[in-house]
């Protein structure tokens, strides 16, 4: 497949995340039974070493978070963008291939994510987010739970998909 | 790249620190939507209100398909009934009070008619971490601004945070970032009314002041956004903080399944800062 119909396809499959998370998956105040599928497609992009454009794609994403969720500025964009480089320089040296290994990836990325997350709540605003140890060990084993399913639905289809 | 590959913790901690100086210290309660942003808003709309659509329609059939029709109307009915006397009853409650203290006064006050621009709530926010925000399906076009307060038939949901030309984003009353001057109905007292995420806050009560579980707390309208004696919610506890009162009150609207809500175009609080203007 040409790198730029790649490139076009995986924007397209953001925008249809962000519709869903906004829509379907929309987090009601509290809830955590929700999968942050945004963040589940930064991590699916971390530890995948063949996907053209994949900076500026989790920039997009994390711009995507901030614009309709309130923080224009880039709370989502920076804490994703450094879960993005954490998970993108360990893949030099761990095998994501391997499923608990991807389980791993999903739960340690979402946990970086929230820590980077309380980091600038902290010290940069004057209140602290409505986030406790709790939600964020739940988002988390939901997030690996999907992210590891998504990933190899996404493998088998494009296996089919190369046939 | 090749840099943040060979110095991984370096570049992290760079990036950082960019970030804490890049970030506001404040986060408003209202925002200027960017091009790109507008951009966005522009072209995630016809998704949201295809997908409210569909949302709709299955669930009306669902509902048509279980519930037998003459005991949907009759509920309808009685519903919209009981919605009719409940805002009644609060408004005539609201009116003795009001009446008491006029008489009291020996003034009065002239009340003006609110202008609502009806919406629909076609999206929610994506964010676990500010999940206290909606998308309705009015923007510019309809007359919306910035500041404007959003409600429903019963109660305060909270105000216009951006607007896009056909949609708007909606902060709620939950959220920590939102912030509603406030009085007890029953006795006068005043606070400001934050959120926290699920519920809200009444903060800064003085310590003189008479507020007790149950109590109805209302808008001020005193904060030159939300026009005066909207429900906000009722009193589920009070406690001391430092030197004064703060009370949990629980939003008289449920938050959490929004679908119609009324944009407040020409409250009070607008018409009394356009004659204030005028004036100057």
């Amino acid at each position: 497949m040409n790198r730029f119909v790649k490139i076009f396809l995986l924007i397209f499959v953001s925008l249809v995340l962000l519709l869903i998370q906004t829509t379907i998956l929309s987090p009601n105040s509290g809830s955590t039974l929700y999968p942050d599928l945004n963040l589940i497609f930064i991590i699916f992009l971390a530890i995948r070493k063949d996907i053209p454009g994949a900076l500026m794609l989790v920039l997009l994403n994390g711009y995507l978070m901030d614009a309709t969720s309130g923080y224009t500025l880039g709370v989502h964009t920076f804490s994703r963008l450094i879960t993005y480089f954490i998970i993108k320089n360990s893949s030099a040296k761990v095998d994501y291939e391997n499923i608990s290994l991807q389980l791993l990836a999903y739960f340690g990325g979402t946990v970086i994510t929230w820590l980077f997350v309380w980091l600038i709540f902290k010290t940069k605003f004057s209140y602290e987010p409505s986030i406790t140890l709790e939600v964020i060990i739940n988002q988390a084993t939901i997030n690996s739970v999907v992210g590891v399913f998504l990933s190899v639905l996404v493998d088998r289809t494009y296996a089919k998909l190369q046939k | 790249m090749g840099y943040i590959k060979r110095h991984p913790i370096i570049s992290i901690i760079i990036l950082l620190f960019i970030t804490l100086q890049l970030l506001p210290i404040t986060i408003d309660e209202s925002q200027k939507a960017d091009p790109v942003t507008n951009g966005l808003m522009r072209l995630n709309y016809y998704p949201y209100k295809a997908f409210n659509f569909i949302k709709t329609r299955l669930s009306g059939t669902w509902e048509d398909y279980v519930i037998l029709k003459n005991y949907k109307n009759a509920n309808r009915t009685l519903r919209d009934e009981n919605k009719k006397l409940r805002t009644e009853i609060f408004k005539l409650y609201e009116l003795k009070l009001q009446n008491q203290r006029l008489k009291k006064l020996l003034g009065f006050i002239q009340e003006e008619p609110y202008d609502a621009v009806p919406a629909k709530v076609i999206a929610g926010s994506p964010s676990t971490l500010r999940s206290d925000f909606v998308t309705i399906d009015k923007g510019r076009n309809a007359g919306i601004t910035v500041g404007m307060p959003v409600a429903v038939q019963n109660g305060v949901v909270g105000r216009i945070y951006m607007v896009g030309k056909l949609s708007s984003q909606v902060i709620l009353i939950t959220d920590p970032v939102s912030a509603v001057d406030a009085i007890v109905q029953r006795t006068r007292a005043r606070g400001i009314i934050k959120g926290n995420g699920n519920n809200c806050i009444l903060k800064y009560i003085e310590r003189e002041e008479d507020i007790k579980k149950g109590d109805r707390i209302i808008t001020s309208g005193k904060d030159g956004f939300y026009p005066k004696g909207i429900l906000i919610g009722i009193v589920n506890k009070v406690s001391s903080d430092g030197g004064m009162f703060s009370a949990v009150v629980i939003p008289e609207v449920n938050i959490d399944s929004l679908e119609e809500v009324l944009v407040l175009t020409n409250s009070n609080i607008n018409t009394a800062s356009e004659k204030e203007q005028a004036d100057e």
